[in-house]
C-alpha cells in the first residue's frame, strides 16, 4: 500500500499549495488535472489481478478504464473491468510494459494512467513421468500448468533440452548418471520476464540392471564319452536365456565336447589336451555377464565284452579285445602281466604276448585305462590249452594266407594248436565288419576305401572280409561311375553282411543296391517304348560275370563242347533281351518326405524301389523257362534270379572263381567239382545249412580240400599251384605280418600304382579277369593281367617304402621280432617261416646272408646295426617273386 | 628264349642305377646304330584301342538328304543334328559326315589326306550274311561279350582260347630280320599288358606315360649295392614253381629294359609339339612319340605301340559321354601326327584304332545303346592312302540285310583279319607268314585292303 501512501502524500501536497493554482480564470493553458490513478505503477505475473482506483483530491471519480488505449483491454494485454479490476493475461505479450489508462467520464480532458509490468506466471508441476528413472538415457514428460514458452525442465540442477507441448505439458530427454542415484528434484523454470521456478517434484534415479549368472554344478569331473547336464540361474533380469559354450566356443567343438542349447554337455570320446575345460553360460540379456563351471575330463571306464580267440595254445598269441571305452594308452593285462597292446579304436584293442605252460587253464584278462581317471575293467577269462600242435607251422601259414588277409607269427602259433575247424568256426561266428555311414561332407569314396583297409588290417572277421572282397571283384561296382559315398558304403556293407551267407542273398541284395543299379543301368531301365529296347547292360553282365558265365560248364568247371568241339553258350541274345525286359521298372529309393515317381531323383540312402507301371510285365522266356506275365517287378525279379540260381552253371562257375580268389589259379577239375558240390548241396562235412548256395559250406570245402592243403608239405607241393598275390592282398599281408598300427590310410594310392586302385577298376571286368593265360604258358594267372614291367617294379618299390620309406611310417610297421631274432641266420629263418612257410632255398638264404654281411656293424652289433640287417633281409624276401606268389 | 640277351647281373650291380656300363655297352653296337639312325628303315605301328565298344554309328553319319532322314528316324533321341556333322570330302562329294567332336580328324582326312576310314570292320571267321548269322553258322564265339571281343580283336583267334596277340606274333616274325641289334623289346605299351602285345616269343615292355620303371631306394653304398645284387640274383633262381618263374621273368626284364630305356630317353631333346592337357590318351601318345624319338639309341627298326582310351560302353547317356571321348581322341591323334612330322617319321608311323564292337543302331531305354558288331575304324599316317572310305558301309535298316536281328547290330563286311593283315604287310610281314598269324585270312577275298602305300 505504499503507492497509496505516495499518492496520498501527493494529494496532500496539492492541497497545501492552495487554490491559486487551481482557480484560473482566463489565460491559455488548460488547468492541470487533478485525476490520479492508484496505484501509479504495478508489476503483475500472468493471471494475477490488480484493482485500480481513480480519484481527484482523494475523492473517487467515475472514469473509463483502458489498457494500452483499448477500452476494457483485450486478451493479449489483459482486461480491465469498469470498476478498475485489471486481470493480467496468463503469459505477457512480447512487449510486456502496458499502460492502464483512466479518463473521467465527465470531462474527457482529464486523464491519468498507471504503468504495469507483466511477468511470466509461476509454473506449477503436477506430475512427472517416469518417476523412477533407470540410470542412462531417459525421456521425461512433465504435466502441470503455466508453462511459458521457453520453460525449462530441470533434472536436479541440470537443465534439460525441453520441448513445450502446451502450457500444461513439457517433454525433455536427458541422461541419468550413477552419481545421481537416489532422489532427485524435478522443477520447471519459466524464463524472463520474471523468471521463476516451480516447486520441485522428487523422482528416483535407480540402477536395476545388474545381471549375474550362476552355473550349476560349479565344478565337475566327467568321463570321456559320457554326458553331464548343466543349468544356469540368471538374476537381475526377467530374461533367463543363456547361451552355452565350451572353452569360449558357442556350442562346443568336437575336440572339447559339445553342449546343447539346454546345457547338456557331451564329453568327447578322446580327451583334449589339456583335459581341463570351462563350461560357460552367457546371459542373453547382457552378453557381458557370464557364469561358468570348471570341468575336468577323465578317460572313460574301460569295459571288456569279448576276447577273440578266447581259447588258445601255449606260445605266442594275438588276440582282439572288444569292448568300449578304450583309449590310446590302454593296457592289456594277461594273467597278471602287461602285454603289448595296440589301440585300434575305442571298441577294439589288439594284443600280442606269450602264454606259458604254467598258464594252462583259465587266465584272467583285464584292460586298464591310464590317468586321468585311470580304471581297470572287469575280468574276462581266456583258456590256455596245451594239447600240442595239430597242424604244422607251414600249414598254419598257408591256411591263414588262404583264409585271411595274412598271418602274424602269433596267429600262426595259435592256429597250430587250435586246428582248422576251430578257426573256421570262430571265423563264421565273428561279427561282421562295419562301414560307418558317411558324413554329409564325405565326397567321393576316399573314406570308404580307407575303411576297407582299416577293417582288413585290424578286424577279427578276416574270412568274411576275404569273401566280401572276392564278391566285390565278381560283382564289380566301380568308382569311375559310382562315387557316392553312401551308395558305395551300402553296397560293400551288403557284400560283407552276405559274405558268409547264401549266394542267392548276394544276388538279390546286390541287384537292388542303388549303387549297382546306377553302375549297370538297371536303375530307371524303362519299359521300352516303340522303337526302343530295354537296357541290356545289367541283364548281360549279371549272367556273364556274376552268376553263370558265357559257356555251359560241366560240374567240374570244364566247358561243355558241342560235336565240333566248340563251347556252347550258356545264354542267347534273346535271353539277354528277355532278362533286360524282366528287370525294368526299378528306380532310386524315394527320399524321405517325397513321393515315389517313375524316375526318382538320384539318391543312395536305401535300396531300389519298383514303379510298377514302368515294369514290362509281359510274358518272357529265360534260359528255356517261362516267366509268367502279370507279375510285379519284385515277383519277377525273384523269379528270374531263381531261374539263374538254379542253373547248373552256377556251382562250378562261382566255385571255381572263389577257389581262384582264395587258394590257387589253376585248380584241377576234380577240385572244382568237389567245391561245386558243396555249393550245390549246401553242405560240406559238418558245415552248411544244406541249402543250395551256402557260402560257409563252399568256403570250408575250398580251404579244407586236399588240393588246398597239398602245399603244406614239400613232398606233395605241385609246381603249378598258387596264385600271384594281388596288390591289395600283398600290402595288407605285409601290414599284418609286421603288426601295423594303421587307420587304413596310405594303402589305396599305393595299390593304384600297382594297377589295383581298390573299388576303382574302371570297368565291370574287375582289375583282372578270372581267365587269363600267363604269357607263353598254358597256365591260368588272373593277377598276371595287371603284372607287367611297370607294376612288377611298383611292387618292389612298395616294399622299399614299407621297409625304408613313407609306408613304414604311415602304417607304423614293427620289425622288432626280426631285429630281435638274433643272428642274421635267425633273422632269415624267421622271415622264411612267416613269409615263405619254410620254402626258402639254400641259394636264396646264402644270397640274403651275403647282402646282410655287407652291412657295416659293430661287434657286438648295435640296435641300429641289427635293424639295418633286419630291414635288408625283409626287403629282399618281401620283394622276391617267392613272396609275391602265394603258394 | 628271348631275342635280347640276358645281362650279367653282377656287372650291373656294380654301378648306380643309371649306369655308365650301359652307355659303354651301346658302343658295341655302334655300327648297327648308324644304320638304324636314318629313318628309311624304321616303321612303327601305333594301336589305339577304344575300350567299351565305340558307337561308330554316330562317328560317321550319312549326310545326303535321304540317308540322313533315314538315320534320324531310327536313331531318334540319339541322332546328331545334321548341321553339326563335319563333311568328309571325297572327290568333290560329301556323303558322310563326322561326329562334331572330330574336327581335327576331318582336317586330316580332307586336307592332309593322311587319314582313311575303314567301314564296318568286325570279327568274322568268314564272310557272313544275315541268314548265316541266324543259323549260327561259323560265327566268332560270344559276339556281344566285351572280354571275348576285345580278345578277338587283339588276337584274331575267334574261337576257343587265344594264347597270343597278333601284334606279338607280328613282332615274333619281323624281329629277327629287322631288330637283330635292338637293345629293347619290339612292343611297348603305355596302357597295361593286354594279350595284343604278347607273342609266342615276344613279351612287351609296359610303362606309364611320363614315368620309366626302375627300382628305387639304392645308393652307391656297398650295403645298398649288395642288397640290389641279392634282389636281382633271386630273380635268376629256378624255384621250380611255375608262377614264381613267370613273375621273375617279368620283373627281371623290367629292371633290365627299364635301365636301357631310361638311358636312351635321357639324351633326346623333348618333343616340341604341344599335346592337349588333361587328356590321358594324349599323354600316352606323347610318351610313344618320345620313345620313337629315341629309336636310334634303342637301335630298333620296328616297333609296335599300344595305347588305349576307355569309357566307350555307352549304355546310358551316350551323347555327352561319346562327345567328350571323341574330342579327346581327335585332339590326341592330331597332336601325335604332328609330332611324327616333327620327328621326320610321319611316313614311317601308322596309327590305327581298334574297338571291340559297334553299338545297336536302335537306341536303348536309357538314352544309350547296347553291344553290336561291325563298326568303323580310322588309320592315320603319312603312308596311308587317306581321304578314302575303304570297305562297304552297312545298310542302316533295322531287320535289314546287314542286321543280325532287329536292333541294328551290323554284320561286318570287312574282317579284323583283313584289317590287321594289311597293317602287318606294310610293317614287313611276308605274305607267307600271314596265315600263321591271321587264321581266318584265307576265307576272305583279299588279304590286303590297300589303304597303305
Amino acid at each position: 500500500m505504499k503507492r497509496h501512501f505516495i499518492a496520498l502524500s501527493g494529494t496532500l501536497a496539492l492541497l497545501l499549495t492552495g487554490c491559486s493554482g487551481l482557480v484560473s480564470g482566463g489565460g491559455g493553458n488548460p488547468p492541470p488535472s487533478n485525476l490520479v490513478v492508484t496505484p501509479p505503477s504495478a508489476t503483475l505475473r500472468g493471471g494475477n489481478t490488480q484493482s485500480f482506483a481513480a480519484q481527484v483530491k482523494g475523492a473517487a471519480v467515475a472514469v473509463n478504464w483502458s489498457v494500452n488505449g483499448v477500452a476494457g483491454g483485450n486478451a493479449a494485454n489483459g482486461t480491465i473491468s469498469a470498476a478498475g479490476l485489471y486481470t493480467a493475461p496468463e503469459f505477457p505479450p512480447a512487449s510486456n510494459a502496458i499502460t492502464i489508462g483512466a479518463v473521467e467520464t465527465s470531462d474527457s480532458t482529464k486523464t491519468a494512467s498507471s504503468a504495469v509490468t507483466l511477468e511470466n506466471p509461476i509454473p506449477q508441476i503436477a506430475t512427472a513421468s517416469p518417476m523412477s528413472i533407470q540410470v542412462g538415457a531417459f525421456n521425461l514428460t512433465v504435466s502441470g500448468a503455466h508453462f511459458a514458452n521457453g520453460a525449462t525442465i530441470y533434472f536436479g540442477t541440470t537443465a534439460l533440452t525441453t520441448t513445450r507441448v502446451s502450457s500444461t505439458q513439457l517433454t525433455a530427454s536427458g541422461t541419468a548418471t550413477t552419481g545421481q542415484l537416489g532422489s532427485i528434484s524435478i522443477t520447471v523454470k519459466n524464463p524472463d520476464p520474471g523468471a521463476v521456478s516451480s516447486g520441485g517434484l522428487m523422482a528416483q534415479v535407480v540402477n536395476n540392471s545388474v545381471i549375474s549368472v550362476q552355473v550349476t554344478p560349479p565344478t565337475a569331473t566327467i568321463r570321456a564319452g559320457s554326458q553331464q547336464s548343466f543349468s544356469a540361474t540368471v538374476t537381475g533380469s526377467t530374461n533367463q536365456s543363456v547361451t552355452w559354450s565350451v572353452n569360449g566356443v558357442a556350442g562346443g567343438s568336437a575336440a572339447t565336447g559339445m553342449i546343447s542349447a539346454q546345457g547338456m554337455y557331451s564329453a568327447p570320446v578322446a580327451l583334449p589336451n589339456p583335459n581341463a575345460i570351462t563350461i560357460t553360460a552367457t546371459s542373453a540379456a547382457d552378453s557381458t555377464k557370464q557364469g561358468s563351471s570348471a570341468v575336468t575330463l577323465e578317460n572313460p571306464l574301460p569295459v571288456l565284452t569279448a576276447i577273440n580267440p578266447n581259447s588258445m595254445g601255449v606260445g605266442g598269441f594275438q588276440i582282439t579285445v572288444t569292448g568300449s571305452g578304450f583309449v590310446s594308452g590302454s593296457t592289456v593285462n594277461f594273467g597278471g602281466q602287461a602285454v603289448t597292446a595296440t589301440f585300434v579304436s575305442p571298441t577294439q584293442l589288439t594284443a600280442t604276448g606269450t602264454a606259458t605252460v604254467a598258464q594252462v587253464g583259465s587266465v584272467p584278462v583285464t584292460v586298464t585305462n591310464p590317468n586321468p581317471g585311470g580304471a581297470t575293467s572287469a575280468v574276462l577269462m581266456v583258456q590256455i590249452v596245451n594239447s600240442g600242435t595239430v597242424v604244422s607251422a607251414a600249414a598254419a601259414v598257408r591256411f591263414l594266407e588262404q583264409s585271411s588277409f595274412g598271418p602274424s607269427a602269433e596267429q600262426v602259433n595259435q592256429l597250430q594248436q587250435a586246428g582248422f575247424d576251430s578257426l573256421l568256426q570262430s571265423q563264421f561266428a565273428a561279427p561282421a565288419s562295419v562301414y560307418p555311414a558317411p558324413l554329409a561332407t564325405d565326397m567321393g569314396l576316399g573314406k570308404v576305401q580307407q575303411q576297407f583297409f582299416f577293417n582288413a588290417v585290424n578286424n577279427t572277421d578276416q574270412l568274411r572280409q576275404r569273401m566280401a572282397f572276392a564278391l566285390n571283384e565278381i560283382w564289380v561296382v566301380g568308382e569311375n561311375k559310382v562315387s557316392d559315398a553312401t551308395g558305395y558304403t551300402n553296397y560293400i556293407q551288403a557284400l560283407t553282411n552276405d559274405g558268409l551267407g547264401n549266394y542267392y542273398g548276394v544276388m538279390k541284395d546286390v541287384t537292388l543296391t542303388a549303387a549297382m543299379g546306377h553302375w549297370l543301368d538297371m536303375v530307371n531301365n524303362d519299359k521300352p517304348g516303340t522303337g526302343q529296347h530295354a537296357n541290356e547292360n545289367y541283364a548281360r553282365e549279371l549272367m556273364q560275370l556274376f552268376t553263370l558265365g558265357l559257356n555251359q560248364l560241366n560240374p567240374d568247371g570244364t566247358p561243355v563242347l558241342d560235336s565240333t568241339g566248340n563251347p556252347i553258350p550258356t545264354y542267347t541274345q534273346d535271353d539277354v533281351m528277355a532278362l533286360g525286359r524282366a528287370l525294368t521298372g526299378w528306380t532310386y529309393p524315394t527320399q524321405p518326405g517325397q513321393t515315389l515317381q517313375k524316375h526318382n531323383p538320384e539318391y543312395y540312402g536305401g535300396v531300389m524301389v519298383p514303379f510298377e507301371s514302368n515294369h514290362d510285365a509281359g510274358a518272357k522266356t529265360l534260359l528255356g523257362q517261362s516267366v509268367a506275365a502279370g507279375q510285379s517287378a519284385e515277383q519277377e525279379l525273384d523269379g528270374v534270379l531263381t531261374i539263374i540260381f538254379n542253373h547248373s552253371n552256377m556251382p562250378p562257375f562261382i566255385g571255381k572263381q572263389l577257389i581262384e580268389k582264395l587258394v590257387t589259379s589253376n585248380p584241377s577239375p576234380a577240385y572244382v567239382q568237389r567245391v561245386a558240390q558243396a555249393f550245390a548241396s549246401g553242405k560240406f562235412n559238418s558245415y552248411g545249412s544244406g541249402k543250395r548256395g551256402d557260402m560257409q559250406a563252399t568256403v570250408a570245402a575250398i580251404l579244407l580240400d586236399a588240393e588246398a592243403r597239398r602245399g603244406d608239405l614239400a613232398a606233395t607241393t605241385n609246381s603249378n599251384d598258387g596264385k600271384l598275390r594281388e596288390p591289395v592282398m600283398m600290402m595288407v599281408s605285409i601290414a599284418r605280418a609286421f603288426h601295423a598300427t594303421s587307420d587304413g590310410s596310405g594303402f589305396e594310392s599305393r595299390g593304384a600304382g600297382m594297377s589295383q586302385d581298390i573299388f576303382n577298376s574302371g570297368s565291370v571286368f574287375n582289375f583282372f579277369p578270372p581267365d587269363n593265360l600267363i604269357p607263353q604258358t598254358t597256365l591260368n594267372g588272373p593277377e598276371f593281367a595287371i603284372f607287367n614291367t611297370n607294376t612288377s617294379l611298383a611292387r618292389v618299390n612298395f616294399i622299399n617304402s614299407a621297409v625304408y620309406g613313407g609306408f613304414n611310417t604311415t602304417a607304423k610297421l614293427d620289425f622288432s621280432p626280426v631285429v630281435n631274432a638274433g643272428t642274421p641266420d635267425q633273422m632269415v629263418a624267421w622271415l622264411n617261416n612267416l613269409l615263405l612257410h619254410g620254402t626258402m632255398s639254400d641259394p636264396t638264404k646264402q644270397s640274403i646272408l651275403t647282402a646282410i654281411g655287407a652291412i657295416t656293424k659293430a661287434t657286438p652289433p648295435s640296435t641300429t646295426d641289427l635293424t639295418n640287417q633286419a630291414k635288408a633281409a625283409i626287403y629282399v624276401v618281401a620283394s622276391s617273386s617267392q613272396y609275391q606268389v602265394q603258394r | 628264349m628271348t631275342p635280347h640277351t640276358r645281362r650279367d647281373f653282377v656287372r650291373l650291380a656294380c654301378c648306380s642305377a643309371v649306369t655308365a656300363s650301359m652307355v659303354s655297352g651301346l658302343s658295341k653296337f655302334g655300327l648297327v646304330s648308324a644304320l638304324a639312325q636314318g629313318t628309311p628303315g624304321y616303321k612303327a605301328l601305333v594301336c589305339i584301342f577304344l575300350f567299351g565298344g565305340n558307337d561308330a554309328n554316330n562317328m560317321i553319319v550319312p549326310i545326303d538328304a535321304a540317308g540322313y532322314t533315314n538315320y534320324q528316324s531310327i536313331r531318334a533321341n540319339l541322332a546328331l543334328p545334321q548341321a553339326s556333322l563335319l563333311p568328309l570330302q571325297i572327290g568333290g562329294q560329301a556323303n558322310f559326315g563326322l561326329h562334331p567332336s572330330l574336327p581335327e580328324v576331318q582336317t586330316l582326312f580332307n586336307t592332309n589326306k593322311s587319314l582313311a576310314i575303314l567301314a564296318n570292320v568286325g570279327t568274322l571267321v568268314q564272310p557272313t550274311t544275315r541268314q548265316n548269322y541266324q543259323k549260327y553258322q561259323n560265327l566268332p564265339t560270344n559276339l556281344f561279350s566285351h572280354s571275348d571281343q576285345q580278345n578277338q580283336w587283339q588276337t584274331t583267334q575267334l574261337k576257343g582260347i587265344s594264347n597270343a596277340g597278333w601284334a606279338g606274333k607280328v613282332a615274333d616274325k619281323i624281329a629277327p630280320a629287322f631288330n637283330s641289334g635292338a637293345l629293347f623289346p619290339p612292343i611297348l605299351s603305355v596302357a597295361g599288358n593286354p594279350i595284343f602285345s604278347t607273342g609266342d616269343i615276344t613279351r612287351p615292355f609296359t610303362m606309364s606315360a611320363g614315368s620309366t620303371p626302375g627300382v628305387q631306394g639304392f645308393d652307391s653304398s656297398a650295403a645298398a649295392q649288395a642288397r640290389l645284387l641279392s634282389l636281382q640274383q633271386l630273380l635268376t633262381f629256378d624255384t621250380g614253381i611255375s608262377l614264381v618263374q613267370a613273375a621273375s621273368t617279368v620283373t627281371g626284364e623290367a629292371i633290365q629294359d627299364g635301365l636301357v630305356l631310361a638311358n636312351a630317353l635321357k639324351n633326346i631333346p623333348p618333343i616340341q609339339t604341344v599335346f592337349p592337357a588333361q587328356n590321358a590318351l594324349a599323354s600316352q601318345l606323347k610318351q610313344v612319340a618320345q620313345v620313337i624319338a629315341a629309336r636310334s639309341a634303342l637301335n630298333i627298326n620296328r616297333q609296335i605301340f599300344f595305347c588305349s582310351q576307355g569309357g566307350f560302353d555307352t549304355h546310358s547317356d551316350q551323347l555327352p559321354a561319346q562327345a567328350g571321348l571323341l574330342t579327346q581322341l581327335s585332339q590326341a591323334m592330331s597332336a601325335f601326327y604332328q609330332a611324327t612330322q616333327e620327328l621326320g617319321v610321319a611316313n614311317n608311323v601308322t596309327t590305327f584304332t581298334l574297338s571291340e564292337f559297334n553299338r545297336t543302331f536302335q537306341p536303348g531305354s536309357n538314352a544309350g545303346t547296347d553291344h553290336a558288331w561291325g563298326g568303323h575304324q580310322m588309320v592315320l599316317g603319312g603312308a596311308v592312302k587317306g581321304n578314302s572310305i575303304y570297305g562297304t558301309m552297312p545298310t542302316l535298316a533295322l531287320s535289314g540285310p546287314d542286321d543280325t536281328g532287329s536292333n541294328g547290330r551290323w554284320i561286318p563286311s570287312t574282317s579284323v583279319d583283313q584289317y590287321a593283315a594289311t597293317l602287318a604287310t606294310w610293317f614287313g610281314v611276308a605274305n607267307t607268314d600271314l596265315p600263321s598269324i591271321f587264321p581266318n585270312l584265307a576265307n576272305f577275298g583279299t588279304g590286303n585292303l590297300g589303304f597303305l602305300g
